[in-house]
């Protein structure tokens, strides 16, 4: 490795020499050609631009080349090419007296008149035209200089503040210049130049910084505001993306203009003209910006709610929009979930979906927001949120019970450990006869897990209660009575004396009814209790508080093997219809 | 003429010096330069802002021109700034101007055309043939305008006595680049080579080119059968204009005349008058080889006249015309009367006057229009106790009177 190295600084070391020597050798050559006169000129031209070519970096400031050529070059009636090597010897402080008497033969001896270019901003790629103007002529050096200027103008000239002097025959001319930075794309100017004169044509005169503007860019707009710079009555606002075409945008005398159309998320070039009362330009000035980006970031989370809805909160980062759109993808099928645009428009909100119908199986849904930009080929921004709806519950498994002085606290498990209901119903196992449980509550929030109650009872310490709980959907079970083993002790409370309605015992109740076919069990409601029997029978004690001065609805419900209930009777219980007797 | 010019001084008494009178007469301060060499062809430039003059250094060794600016105005003498040499000798030589050593020789100097800038002006000068080798010195036509410094010609054999026609767009010098002296026209706004040759005699030298007055015919002298006759070309700017050198030389003698023909004298120095009718020339007759007679042709008619005898030829050009044409400055070679000024009429019936400059030694007349007066540039000099130093000689300036 330290051996190619070695060889490669090797060959490099020696390409320098050698490109130092051909330069040296070419530069010499070119000297002899001078010395021999004009004859030889155009040989000196090319043997020193041939050296130029060899090494352009030296030839840049060396003083031997540039003294070389200019004088190949005045020799040559190349007036304006000689004065850019004296010019830039004598202002980079390398000329010497050769070069200093060059530069006065130029000035003071061609016949040549300046025309000096000036521009406050860089120039690139500046082109242009001469012509003889009607009724003028040259003598034939001025044509031999003219000709030469022709060509020299024919190619791509770039210079900065320092400006480009072009040494022109004393005449008349038409002279067009192609303006890179001018939108017009050319100035043409009729001038009479005399020998030794220098004129100046400005092609930028001012270039006010980019400080003058104001630039707020927005959704595909970009509000644009500038300094009004001394004398200037108008402006125009040209738009280019590219900085080769320019598009005029706005023509008039306000100092401010806002580009509604802008497009986003590429660099947008605006150059301004400030023109005098006369439409004189007296100014180009440019800025780069950019409409402001599309939306790039946004974020979507899902979550199921106890009541089985999904909420689905959303929100998209800053940037240009112009709509949001959110699906509901579930089972392969996408459907729109939102769609906000306009005027309704907002920047973070939350869906609310469901609920949801619980199934056997789990329930994949996936929310994927858009973020667009109208006409856009697809979304400035896209997130997604996937959700796993559980099955719904298949059993439960287990029901625990805790007793906390007179508040008893209710958890139970379900299989599958995070299936779902609707709701749950607990009761508490019966302890009248016939009655497998009273209902003493029910959540209904299927994420569920537990319950706690105070029971209207006072709870003597050896009093206990057994309690099952019965996931629902709407008026279905999920669980099947007949599997319920919640309540397989029975109460040890024993089943006290049963009293028949008109007994005189008011206002105690017996109620029958016939059986319903199929029913596993019956559901009874009063005064908002459930409970639940498996005889087509029931005895309610204590009636009489409960009636004075209430109306309650007696049903009866048919509890079903598939956890539907169908309604047996129902009665509207009034002290009226059970008189104190 | 010179028995003539006697004959008719003693003839006239004092009436031949009436008519046209030198009112004041100066010397024009030349500052540094004065003392310093030999002055000769002073000539005012047609805007009359400048002045010419050469200077034969007192060595001998070298001549220069030098340029003046003048402020005429109602002055007398015109206000003259410091001369300065044509071409600096102490210029860095940057297109092989100059001659031995650092010193370029300059000489015939021509004005041309005056634009709103300036005066232009074509003088013979040396440059270095470096491409040549060696030190050998020739002259080219050097053209200096405002802005403006360029040999109009290259070439090892001399170039010399540029002229400018009056528009400016041709000059016609002489050079001896065929070998044995020929007239060129420069022509500024031609297409291809400028530089076209006019005389094409295989025997004999032209020189003395002299433009008429509306710029289109040239007077010259050519070599002749062991002789100098004078020549016209007739439209030589139509010549010029002949790109083709074949072309051009089978039309050159068709338009070129012999206006002295037969003559066994040699011509030298031809002049056209004003009104562009006349020619006025010098001779050298043949038996008085070294004298010279003033003689003046109608170019209608061709039959040359003598007007004066025994004159002194200028340095450069030819006879000195009245601005109305109406005669000639002339210097009478006179050792009695140290060279003075005559005034000439074409019409015998009028008499000549001698101007009373108070110089000695004159010559080199020009004359320049001022409005209503003429100046009359001459160098002399001085007469009488106010020079003292009578070794060189000085630019006079004489407002003359009709």
């Amino acid at each position: 490795m330290k051996r190619l190295a070695f060889f490669l600084l090797t060959v490099i070391a020696v390409s320098n020499v050698a490109v130092a020597a051909e330069f040296d050798n070419l530069v010499e050559r070119g000297e002899f050609f001078n010395e021999k006169g004009l004859a030889y000129a155009s040989d000196a031209v090319r043997v020193l631009e041939k050296a130029r070519d060899a090494d352009p970096a030296r030839a840049a400031v060396d003083l031997r080349f540039g003294n070389a050529i200019s004088d190949a070059y005045i020799k040559t009636f190349r007036y304006t090419e000689a004065f850019g090597y004296l010019q830039a010897l004598m202002e980079g402080g390398r000329g010497d007296s050769h070069t200093s008497s060059m530069l006065d033969f130029l000035l003071n001896e061609t016949g040549a008149g300046r025309l000096r270019l000036e521009s406050a901003a860089p120039v690139q790629g500046l082109t242009g035209e001469i012509s003889l103007s009607e009724g003028s002529r040259l003598d034939s050096a001025g044509k031999k200089a003219l000709d030469k200027l022709e060509k020299f103008l024919s190619l791509p000239h770039s210079f900065g503040k320092e400006g480009l002097t072009l040494l022109i025959p004393e005449g008349s001319f038409k002279v067009t210049f192609s303006l890179p930075l001018d939108a017009k794309g050319s100035l043409s100017a009729d001038m009479e130049i005399w020998a030794g004169d220098e004129l100046v044509q400005k092609l930028v005169g001012y270039y006010p910084p980019v400080e003058g503007w104001v630039v707020e860019p927005g959704n595909r707009r970009v509000s644009l505001g500038w300094a009004r710079i001394d004398g200037a009555s108008s402006f125009e606002l040209y738009r280019s993306l590219d900085l080769s075409s320019y598009e005029l945008l706005y023509a008039g005398e306000e100092a401010a203009f806002t580009d509604s159309n802008a497009p986003l998320g590429v660099p947008i070039y605006y150059k301004l003209f400030s023109f005098g009362p006369q439409g004189e330009a007296l100014a180009v000035s440019e800025v780069q910006t950019w409409a402001e980006y599309p939306v790039s970031e946004a974020k979507i989370e899902s979550f199921l709610n106890g009541d089985l809805t999904i909420s689905v909160p959303w929100a998209v980062g800053e940037g240009s929009l112009d709509s949001v759109v959110i699906w509901k993808v579930k089972d392969g099928v996408a459907e729109v979930a939102l769609n906000i645009s306009g005027e309704t428009l907002v920047r973070y909100g939350e869906l609310l979906d469901g609920p949801v119908k619980l199934t056997t199986s789990n329930q994949p849904i996936t929310y994927r927001l858009e973020a667009w930009l109208s006409g856009a080929a697809g979304p400035a921004a896209i997130v997604e949120s996937s959700i796993i709806i559980p099955p719904r519950i298949a059993r439960v498994d287990a029901v625990y019970e805790d007793r906390d002085y007179e508040e008893v606290h209710i958890e139970w498990e379900t299989f599958p450990k995070d299936a779902l209901a609707e709701g749950y119903a607990i009761y508490s196992l019966g302890d009248e006869r016939g009655v497998i449980g009273e209902l003493v509550g029910r959540v209904e929030n299927a994420h569920a897990r537990e319950y706690n109650y105070t029971p209207s009872k006072k709870l003597g310490e050896e009093y206990t209660l057994r309690h099952f709980v019965l996931p629902y959907i709407g008026d279905q079970f999920l669980v099947k009575p007949f599997e319920e083993e919640a309540s397989a002790e029975k109460p040890n409370t024993p089943f006290s004396k049963r009293r028949r309605v008109g007994d005189g015992t008011i206002p105690n109740l017996a109620l029958s009814w016939d059986p319903y076919e199929g029913a596993t069990r019956y559901l009874v409601t009063i005064a908002g209790k459930e409970r639940q029997i498996i005889e087509n029978y029931i005895e309610f004690k204590e009636l009489q508080n409960l009636l004075m001065g209430e109306n309650y609805k007696l049903t009866v419900e048919a509890l079903l093997p598939d956890g539907k209930k169908a309604p047996v009777l129902s009665l509207d219980l009034d002290y009226t219809h059970y008189p104190r007797q | 003429m010179k028995k003539i010019l006697s004959l008719l001084l003693v003839l006239c008494g004092t009436y031949a010096f009436a008519g046209v009178k030198a009112e004041r007469v100066e010397a024009l301060a030349l500052g540094s330069l004065e003392g310093t060499g030999q002055i000769t062809n002073p000539r005012f430039s047609p805007d009359g802002k400048e002045m010419f003059f050469e200077l034969l250094a007192a060595d001998g060794e070298s001549s220069e021109v030098y340029v003046a600016s003048v402020d005429g105005g109602v002055v007398f003498p015109p206000l003259i700034g410091a001369p300065e040499a044509a071409i600096p000798s102490k210029k860095k030589d940057v297109f092989s101007l100059g001659g031995p050593g650092d010193k370029a020789i300059s000489e015939h100097p021509a004005w041309g055309v005056s634009t709103k800038r300036g005066q232009s002006i074509a003088l013979a000068v040396t440059r270095k043939e470096a491409s040549r080798g060696g030190s050998k010195i020739n002259f080219d036509i050097l053209y200096k305008a405002p802005g403006k410094k360029r040999f109009l010609t290259e070439h090892p054999e001399n170039d010399s006595e540029p002229t400018f026609n009056k528009s400016g767009e041709y000059l016609v010098f002489a050079s001896g680049r065929s070998g044995e002296g020929d007239l060129y026209a420069y022509s500024f706004y031609a297409d291809g080579n400028p530089i076209r040759r006019l005389t094409f005699e295989e025997s004999g030298s032209e020189l003395y080119p002299a433009w008429s007055p509306n710029g289109k015919s040239l007077a010259f002298i050519g070599h002749l059968g062991g002789v100098d006759h004078l020549f016209l070309m007739d439209d030589a700017v139509n010549l010029a204009d002949i790109k083709d050198e074949g072309e051009r030389r089978s039309k050159a003698r068709a338009m070129t005349r012999d206006l002295t023909p037969g003559s066994p004298d040699s011509s030298l120095a031809p002049s056209f008058s004003p009104d562009g009718k006349l020619i006025a020339f010098f001779v050298h007759p043949k038996n008085h080889p070294t004298r010279s007679d003033l003689y003046v042709v109608d170019i209608a008619d061709g039959e040359p006249t003598l007007l004066a005898e025994s004159v002194i030829p200028p340095t450069r050009d030819g006879p000195c015309w009245a601005p109305d044409s109406s005669g000639l400055f002339v210097v009478d070679e006179s050792a009695e009367l140290m060279n003075p000024i005559y005034f000439v009429p074409l019409n015998p019936a009028k008499e000549m006057s001698l101007l009373e400059t108070g110089t000695q030694l004159n010559g080199d007349l020009s004359l320049r229009v001022e409005g209503e007066r003429w100046l009359l540039l001459f160098v002399a000099q001085g007469g009488g106790e106010k020079d003292l130093e009578k070794r060189w000689r000085k630019i006079f300036v004489a407002e003359i009177t009709k």
